[in-house]
């Protein structure tokens, strides 16, 4: 039972994590039809970045800002100099996204090197605490809460703001909302932004939970697509459900069956692809 | 037309020199650009035609490939019943792999594949016993016929020259029949051509499997070539490696895939000199290729000869419009 229970956390923590990455990824994709496949890029970058500040200055505050920080400007740099000369065809600007994120991983992997890094956590958020059911490491439970808070924000800010509406608007029919006033593509640019520095602070967190090496941007990457696509293309709520599945699935999959816990995340997409190709909160085009 | 016969000559003509005037490394460094050519070729015939750019086609490569390994070094199973399987296997993961890709588009497809491409790696990578993981499966060797020794560089070079040419023949007389005009009418305007009354899904799908095929071709030698089997080839890297190389060469062109590579390996050889940043010098090269070439090497020789031997026509068509 005791095994069930840490499953379960660990999944919810993977969870946790995968929203965190895929919520701008999914927000920015609605938006503009642009999927950002430096996203694991910029995860790496935000995570290497991150560490470094907390071991150099020791506060993780700090670490995780410029882990976001590092991520943000790679993302508003690509988005300003690279896809706005290809803006409309959508394939150059993903392929445009891809020869980036290998650069990043590449220029990433000469500068620190491709031995595995991973976060120097100060001792009290080390410590597990009691949940009741078991004992769980604090600083896990502190990134689903900031999970559930960030979810929390984005949702107030979609639902309630002018900001909000206007990203709907966008995602609904971005001609219309252009014609209505609405600045799409420096909205574009705001999502992107968000959208990396998210990818950033989950590189700095994540690294508690996967240590950093090579080839950890094309995994993270790749979860994060499975997400989407299970949740459905640009929807927020979809992002969480998709989270929760692929999080539980990654963990009790590598709990009781190591040997094909990468191939079973794949099933709950593979599954909503048969049955439902728009993803589960997605619309039809 | 005669001026296609006339490439198609040239280019058999230094297939057949090449050999007989080159060394040992360069004649193995030709079989691996035919290997990948033909994998370009895979993602160019669905690129080209339909806009679909697969991150998977090297997958299918991979499938064939680990086929092959396991079936012939694990089992021993004879030669010509392994190559037999590895198709039919990959066929199969082509026709699975298709069923669930028919429906999406454009982006959506490159992000499906790339998915599908990764779960695949992803099952190589940790399914150990069948596998063998990380290391792979090594000895993977051709058979001896008689005298005729398979796995001589040069014998070997006869065999993937001969099927490689056969292949874009093939591919050549498929982009100018009827089949090859639809899937280039799809790409334009799939509502026209539904309401035309042709069936746009079983088109694609029947593109997609014959590209998989393609890439299942590929693998075969690939894994011959090699002589291992491990997961690299499978990962992302060696996929979007050829996405760059049929970018770079044109892949709405029929040789602009088989250009890409061989100019791509080129490049890798000389940087090789002085760096051994590969996934940088590959990332850059898919970068610029996009921002300032992005039809690719072959169009824009094309256009250049037609320029060249234009102004004795243009003379007596002044009004014809541009040549798309």
């Amino acid at each position: 039972m005791n095994t069930f229970y840490f499953l379960t956390l660990n999944g919810l923590t993977m969870a946790a994590l995968l929203f965190i990455m895929a919520s701008g990824l999914t927000l920015a994709f609605g938006l503009m039809r642009v999927v950002n496949l430096a996203h694991g890029a910029f995860y790496l970058l935000g995570g290497y970045i991150g560490v470094q500040v907390i071991r150099d200055t020791g506060s993780l505050t700090l670490g995780i800002l410029a882990g976001g920080l590092a991520a943000l400007a790679g993302g508003l740099l690509m988005e300003r100099f690279l896809l706005q000369r290809v803006r409309g065809m959508d394939l150059s600007e993903a392929l445009l996204t891809i020869a980036v994120g290998l650069i990043i991983a590449d220029a990433l992997l000469v500068v620190y090197g491709g031995q595995p890094v991973s976060l120097p956590l100060p001792r009290e958020l080390r410590a597990p605490v009691d949940l009741g059911v078991m004992m769980y490491p604090y600083f896990r439970v502190l990134i689903m809460i900031f999970a559930v808070l960030l979810g929390i924000a984005l949702w107030l800010v979609m639902t309630y703001t002018r900001i909000g509406a206007a990203i709907r608007a966008g995602v609904d029919d971005r001609e219309t909302a252009m014609a209505q006033g609405i600045n799409v593509p420096l909205l574009f640019g705001g999502v992107f932004a968000v959208a990396s520095f998210l990818a950033g602070i989950a590189g700095v967190v994540g690294t508690s939970y996967m240590s950093l090496t090579q080839g950890l941007d094309v995994r993270v990457l790749m979860l994060s697509l499975v997400v989407i696509i299970i949740g459905g293309m640009g929807s927020l709520k979809g992002a969480a459900v998709g989270a929760l599945i692929t999080g539980m699935v990654s963990s009790f999959a590598t709990g009781y069956l190591p040997q094909f816990a990468l191939f079973f995340l794949f099933l709950p997409m593979t599954l909503i692809l048969v049955f439902r190709p728009q993803g589960l909160f997605g619309r039809t085009a | 037309m005669k001026r296609d016969h006339l490439i198609i000559l040239g280019i058999v003509a230094a297939l057949v020199a090449w050999p007989l005037l080159m060394g040992n490394y360069a004649v193995s460094q030709a079989n691996r650009a035919m290997i990948y050519a033909l994998a370009a070729l895979s993602f160019s015939l669905l690129a080209g035609r339909l806009g679909w750019f697969s991150l998977c086609q090297t997958t299918f490569a991979g499938i064939s490939g680990y086929t092959i390994a396991i079936l012939g070094v694990r089992y021993g199973l004879p030669f010509p019943l392994v190559v037999t399987l590895a198709l039919l296997f990959t066929a199969v993961s082509a026709v699975i792999f298709g069923l669930l890709t028919v429906r999406s588009r454009q982006v959506s497809f490159l992000m499906l594949t790339l998915a599908l491409g990764q779960m695949v790696w992803a099952l190589s990578f940790q399914w150990v016993d069948v596998t063998g993981g990380y290391n792979g499966i090594a000895g993977v060797r051709m058979p001896a016929y008689g005298g005729l020794n398979l796995n001589d560089t040069r014998v070997f070079y006869i065999l993937v020259a001969t099927v490689t040419v056969a292949i874009f023949l093939a591919v050549w007389r498929l982009y100018r029949s009827p089949f090859g005009l639809l899937l280039l009418g799809i790409q334009e305007n799939e509502q026209r051509m539904r309401a035309l009354g042709h069936p746009v899904y079983l088109a694609r799908f029947t593109a997609f499997v014959l590209a998989g095929m393609i890439g299942g071709v590929a693998g075969v030698f690939l894994v011959y070539d090699m002589g291992i089997m491990s997961p690299s080839p499978l990962g992302l890297g060696h996929a979007v490696w050829v996405l760059t190389a049929a970018v770079l060469g044109g892949y709405r062109t029929l040789l602009g895939p088989a250009l890409g590579v061989a100019v791509l390996i080129a490049l890798e050889t000389l940087v090789s000199q002085y760096t051994d940043r590969h996934m940088m010098v590959i990332g850059l090269v898919l970068l610029l290729s996009i921002l300032l070439m992005p039809r690719g090497l072959a169009e824009v020789f094309e256009q250049y000869f037609k320029r060249k031997s234009k102004p004795q026509a243009s003379v007596t068509t002044t009004t014809r419009g541009e040549e798309p």
